[in-house]
């Protein structure tokens, strides 16, 4: 059972959750790779942020990777991140891709 | 303080290690967001010493200046002597997405989110200091 996607299909979701750590983040990467497999499929991915508590780099990098792999015509979303969190996608400047919302609004 | 705690330089063990070093700021910086960056910080300095320095060991030392309401890190470990902060850093913040690179971005974060950061290689060990003050509110630091 996966850890961190939740469902693949037009509106794709994958639940963000707990430390992303270096030695963490090649488990979301996999599963995310697994998603993207199912690209012509999906319209919307949304990283669901609520109970993720840390992020760094290789984590952030996963959801980039998502992002570019998807290209341009999927919208990919970041729901109800920390400021922590979000303070460290701004820094990165990645926040500008994502549609980052407080709840999924669609 | 903690002062050249030694760590196998093992992947397995970033969460002990980040938990060591938070553990030891929570006791002087109270601002979450500043928390938050220094563990991201001792992370992607620690991640790249792990993964590239070949060293067996990484070597942690965390203190609080109290005069001078500081913070320092210093990295230390035995491997190939390397300079990161000679690495240009390629990240583009304002590049589109397709133009960013996903490396880089650890090396990035911390020269961008500390104050100050140095290299030397001394006594055949590669250190890296990174330096962080804090004014007025932008941190509490509680060193009584």
């Amino acid at each position: 059972m996966a850890k961190y996607v939740m469902e693949i299909g037009e509106v794709s979701k994958v639940k963000l959750h707990g430390h992303i750590d270096a030695s963490i983040a090649p488990e979301l990467m996999n599963e995310l790779k697994t998603l993207i497999a199912r690209k012509s499929e999906i319209k919307k991915l949304v990283f669901f942020a609520e109970e993720l508590e840390y992020i760094a780099s290789a984590g952030i990098r996963s959801v980039v990777f998502a992002k570019q792999k998807l290209g341009a015509n999927v919208q990919v979303y970041l729901i109800g991140a920390s400021d922590t969190v979000l303070d460290v996608f701004k820094m990165t400047g990645i926040d500008k891709f994502l549609t980052v919302q407080n709840s999924f609004e669609g | 303080m903690l002062k050249n705690v030694a760590f196998p330089a093992k992947r397995e063990l970033l969460p002990e290690m980040l938990k060591k070093i938070t553990d030891e700021i929570d006791k002087y910086v109270k601002d979450s967001k500043w928390l938050n960056r220094l563990k991201v910080c001792s992370e992607e300095i620690l991640i790249n010493i792990i993964d590239y320095s070949g060293s067996d060991k990484v070597y942690i030392t965390c203190e609080f200046l109290d005069a001078e309401k500081t913070l320092r890190f210093e990295f230390a470990d035995e491997g190939t002597p390397y300079n990161p902060l000679e690495e240009k850093s390629e990240v583009d913040i304002d590049a589109d997405i397709d133009e960013r690179s996903i490396g880089g971005l650890g090396i990035f974060l911390y020269t961008t989110m500390m104050d100050k950061m140095e290299y030397r290689y001394a006594n055949g060990k590669n250190h890296l200091i990174a330096i962080k003050k804090f004014s007025g509110k932008e941190a509490m630091a509680v060193a009584e």
